[in-house]
């Protein structure tokens, strides 16, 4: 296979960047004492830590790790996906209006106090309802008897996201309540995400990547356009809609349980890009593994670099997402 | 014929406006300058006061001066009977024509207000007062600084010099006792509580107690390796009747990875109201005892 | 035998009929070229023929087959086309966007095998684009892509192959190019080609459709679907055939039809030959007067146009003396004109006749010498014979050196006669 050793580093980056992200934190444990609690919790053994180091490393770092990676490998991929379905390098996972609608229901849930009997998961199950309804709305406007422009659904998906924005920032303006929750939110993070968090998305997203990369062929073909891809004997109208579903339903996951984090969906496919090329099978797999290496960085960085606070994560992925893009485009641009 | 005309009209239209202007600044005034640098010209005689923080409505009612308030907020909901003064908006839905609309001899604020809406007030004359709470001697020093302004800096000595006295008793009862070490929580997910230079952690200390989250400053999102590694003894939540079905006390029980933290063991987390725990104002005071026998139950 | 059928189809946008029963039917071993002026439903034909649109009615087929009764990766097997442009936002190289055309014949996960990769590259070779292999899309050529969209469309290794106007934005090599290759496959799969250029169509298709407004106007042996008629009719356009012993058939030239302002029902006689009345015998007939040339010798260039322009002639044969006979004929149709257009050409005893009419005809009707040249030494071959009968008329009637002069000349000489109606 081509661009196998492309696959193998970014494997071994990732099992570092996991590793030593689940090492690196706040309270200073060592390594060797990380990876002891990791072992011993798979293998069995006599503990010599301490109750709360086991804690902070199996029920803190390591589903926080986790949940990372399966965001980020999330958000690339359905990046990846979108940017082909649309042909528009500027597509990201939320093209469609998802944060936008997500960020109404989560705020409509707070500031209502409706209850779903959840608890915790209230918040997440109504942003990734509001989220998926967004895209079918989107989806629903854009419909000329069966068929579905690809500019007609930017358009209207630009045009929904700015009405459910306002009515977010309607809502946010009038309540009397406090919104640190929509605005934490928002801003995205993974603060306090535990094993359900990682249990309730992990489905979605490796079945939607899985996905993903069964359709890698017919992606190929559609981003010369529906028609070329018509002639090679793939029905766009179908891809489209399975594409459409599966990224919304991803990125709906992942919005729920991390808010939104900017810039991993968007730039994390065209870093792929230009260490393989447009191919989706490679491409798609590749986004995969960067964006989950990706979010495990920046959330490590989120977390450590002034704490005990947290940094809001958006911040560290466009910190170091936007830079690290323009010397790749740099790069590659001198390389011509 | 007719330039001069108009010419006339606005020259009288000019030396009027100039005689209403002159009449207004005869008025007495003493310029102080404000916690936040701002120098501002306060009448010597103040009659009429907006308040816009719920905190600066109790103080001028602990001082008597209730009847001179002519404004609050949505939120300033003590003492009861300021419920009948009308009310300028909510934090974020404040609106200077109201406030205006008062003719109000002097504005009080918090750094919590929005700045622009004391720009906005400032730009058109209004003098603002905006004072920053992060202490208790903040809350002492704004009391005694509003007695003075309102003329009854007999009355602030006496309350604030009360207030003083209750806060060396709950020095004087703690001192001895191991230190706590504590967690003032003001949201759960994420977790939001007070760190460094927040009037919650010198509540805390005053009570004899550590504050897990003083590396940090202000109000901070932490993460749970925080709280964990931090081994908080006892855990302060501030509850607000506002959003949030299940009560945020029932929500940090439920979280997996705090079972095992000795607040949560032994069940030390306490509820106290919003209103009264985040608010830096007289009953301020009232907050600490809480603390304290929170802290030391 | 591999067929496709185009039977009654009709398709709409909205409202507006883009095509109305069009029927016609393609086989194997043939090019087949699709003609038409811009709008006429070319492309949209193109795309219900490749099953991307469904037609209002009527029916596509392949082999028998309606195109929507086939499942997409069957028709991908089957038919390939080659799109106007190629747009991607992203780079390919040439050899994956040719892979590419393996897709119908792939499974989810399955990777090409060998045989794939060896087809590819038979595409590739036989769209002479191996050379550029390894180069990404991005950066070829007009005529560079073209063949490495055919390279694609040939890895689908299809019975029908279907182009939309292949030539389009390349220099003439390449459009040379692209047709020989497109001729060359036809020998062995059915090649469908939407073309602009009619030349292309009569040196290369072995039959042409002639699309109108939607509908079809003629279907056939090009030749014969591209008379003059058919195109002044569907194009608007003038046509003339030109011959050269290098091409095998006849090329086009074209010109927007001039203007007729008025009828005129003057006749004037034009004398000429050797090409030298073209010029004259054009502006009299777009100037609206009824023109008849003569005597004009078979092959003569002037010939080819009086008759392209409907002008009644007089012909001898080539190289022949004009006679007496056709002297007289001659004689009596300046009579029956109100005036005379004499092109100086060369005069040899062949023609000298035309001239000796000419000069007989001085002082009896208006005669006008359009020459560009006062020295007729040049034209003369005669041994001083011509020379003098052109002084005589360059003497005794008008000259003018350029056409607007003459018909300014015959305007003074014989009114405007504009058609009393």
């Amino acid at each position: 296979m081509r661009h196998g050793g492309v696959f193998a580093a970014l494997l071994l980056i990732l099992a570092c960047v996991g590793t030593s992200s689940v090492c690196i934190g706040e309270s200073s444990i060592d390594c060797g004492t990380v990876l002891a609690i990791i072992r011993n919790a798979v293998l069995g053994g006599e503990p010599f830590w301490s109750p709360a180091e086991e804690t902070i490393v199996l029920l803190i770092r390591v589903p926080r790790v986790l949940l990372a990676g399966l965001v980020g490998a999330g958000l690339a991929a359905s990046g990846a996906a979108l940017q082909s379905l649309f042909r528009n390098p500027m597509a990201d996972p939320f093209i469609l209006g998802i944060s936008n609608g997500s960020a109404l229901g989560a705020a409509a849930v707070l500031l209502s106090g409706v209850s779903f009997g959840l608890g915790l998961f209230d918040l997440p199950l109504a942003a990734f309802v509001c989220g998926t309804l967004t895209v079918l709305l989107v989806y629903e406007l854009a419909r000329v008897g069966s068929r579905v422009s690809t500019h007609t659904l930017l358009l209207s998906g630009i045009a929904v996201s700015a009405f459910m924005s306002a009515c977010t920032s309607f809502l946010l303006f009038t309540s009397s309540e406090d919104l640190h929750q929509v605005i934490f939110w928002m801003m995205g993070g993974l603060a306090g995400r535990t094993w359900a968090h990682v249990y309730m998305v992990l489905p979605f997203i490796s079945a939607g990547v899985f996905i993903f990369v069964a359709f890698a062929r017919p992606l190929n073909a559609l981003m010369f356009g529906e028609e070329s891809a018509h002639y090679l004997g793939v029905q766009a109208d179908q891809l489209k809609k399975v594409l459409l579903v599966v990224s919304s339903v991803v990125t709906g996951a992942a919005v729920a349980v991390s808010g939104i984090i900017g810039f991993v969906g968007l730039i994390i496919p065209h870093i792929a890009r230009l260490l393989v090329g447009p191919d989706h099978r490679v491409l798609l797999p590749l986004s995969v593994c960067a964006g989950a290496i990706f979010l495990i960085a920046a959330d490590t960085v989120a977390r450590t670099v002034i704490a005990p606070a947290e940094l809001p994560i958006g911040v560290i992925t466009a910190l170091c997402g936007a830079p690290f893009f323009i010397y790749l485009l740099r790069w590659r641009g001198s390389e011509a | 014929m007719r330039s001069l005309l108009i010419t006339g009209t606005l020259l009288v239209m000019i030396s009027a406006a100039g005689c209403i202007q002159a009449g207004e600044s005869s008025l007495k005034t003493s310029t102080m300058t404000d916690d936040t640098g701002a120098v501002v010209e306060v009448p010597v005689k103040v009659e009429r006061i907006v308040s816009l923080a719920p905190s600066e409505t109790e103080v001028v009612c602990v001082l008597g001066q209730g009847d001179r308030l002519v404004g609050r907020t949505d939120y300033c909901n003590f003492p009861a009977e300021v419920r009948d003064i009308p009310s300028v908006g909510g934090p974020k839905t404040l609106s200077i024509e109201a406030i205006v609309g008062l003719r109000p001899d002097l504005v009080l604020a918090t750094t919590i207000t929005d700045t622009t809406i004391v720009e906005g007030l400032r730009a058109v004359g209004v003098p603002v007062l905006v004072f920053r709470l992060e202490s208790l001697d903040d809350v002492y020093a704004n009391i005694a600084c509003v007695g003075d302004i309102l003329g009854c800096s007999d009355t602030a000595e006496l309350v604030v010099s009360g207030m003083r006295l209750r806060e060396e008793s709950v020095r004087a009862n703690t001192c001895h006792a191991s230190p706590v070490r504590v967690m003032y929580v003001l949201w759960d997910d994420p977790l939001i509580v007070a760190g460094n230079n927040t009037l919650q952690n010198d509540l805390i200390t005053a009570a004899g107690g550590i504050n897990i989250a003083a590396d940090a400053e202000g109000y901070v999102i932490i993460s749970d390796e925080t709280v964990v590694s931090g081994q908080p003894d006892v855990i302060i939540v501030s509850e607000t009747h506002a959003a949030g079905t299940v009560p945020i006390k029932e929500r940090l029980l439920e979280k997996p990875t705090l079972s095992d933290i000795p607040a949560v063991k032994t069940g030390r987390i306490y509820t106290i109201d919003g209103d009264l725990a985040n608010r830096p104002g007289p009953r301020m005071i009232e907050t600490l005892e809480m603390f304290a026998s929170c802290m030391h139950a | 035998m591999s067929v496709l059928s185009v039977d009654g189809v009709t398709f709409r946008y909205g409202s507006t009929a883009v095509l109305s029963d069009v029927t016609f039917d393609v086989r194997a071993g043939e090019l087949v070229g699709i003609l038409g002026p811009n709008g006429c439903g070319k492309t949209t034909l193109m795309r219900v023929m490749a099953g991307y649109l469904r037609p209002e009615a009527g029916v596509v087929s392949y082999d028998g087959r309606a195109v929507n009764a086939l499942r997409p990766r069957d028709l991908a097997r089957l038919r390939a086309v080659v799109e106007q442009r190629l747009t991607s936002p992203f780079e390919f190289s040439v050899y994956d966007y040719v892979l590419m055309g393996r897709t119908p014949y792939l499974g989810r996960f399955q990777a090409e095998t060998l045989e794939d990769h060896r087809i590819a590259e038979e595409a590739l070779e036989l769209a002479r684009a191996v050379h550029l292999h390894d180069r990404s899309i991005g950066e070829l050529s007009g005529g560079e892509l073209q063949r490495v969209m055919i390279a694609r469309a040939l890895a689908q290794e299809p019975e029908f192959l279907l182009l939309d106007e292949p030539t389009a934005h390349l220099d003439i090599k390449h459009q040379l190019e692209i047709m020989h290759l497109l001729k060359n496959l036809s020998r062995d799969i059915c090649v469908v080609t939407v073309i602009h250029d009619v030349n292309h169509a009569i040196s290369f298709c072995d039959r042409t459709v002639l699309l109108r407004d939607g509908t079809v106007a003629g279907c056939g042996d090009p030749t014969s679907v591209l008379s003059t008629p058919a195109i002044r009719e569907v194009f608007g356009v003038d046509s003339y055939r030109l011959q050269h012993p290098h091409l095998p058939q006849a090329q086009l030239a074209f010109s927007i039809p001039l203007p007729r302002h008025r009828e005129r029902k003057s006749r004037i006689l034009v004398i000429g030959g050797g090409g030298c009345a073209q010029a004259v015998l054009f502006a009299l007939v777009h100037a609206g007067y009824i023109v008849r040339a003569g005597v004009l010798h078979e092959g003569d260039r002037d010939l080819d146009v009086a008759r392209a322009l409907g002008c009644d002639t007089l012909t001898a044969p080539p190289f022949s003396r004009i006679g007496s006979a056709d002297a007289e004929r001659l004689q009596e149709w300046c009579r029956q004109s109100d005036a005379i257009a004499v092109a100086a050409m060369p005069v040899g005893e062949g023609n000298l006749a035309n001239l000796e009419v000419a000069c007989s005809m001085i002082g009896d009707r208006p005669i006008v010498l359009f020459s560009r040249q006062s020295d007729f030494r040049e034209l003369d071959h005669t041994g001083g014979r011509a020379e003098q009968l052109f002084a005589a008329l360059e003497e005794r009637s008008s000259v003018a050196a350029t056409v607007d002069e003459l018909l300014r000349r015959l305007v003074d000489l014989i009114g405007s006669g504009s058609a009393q109606r």
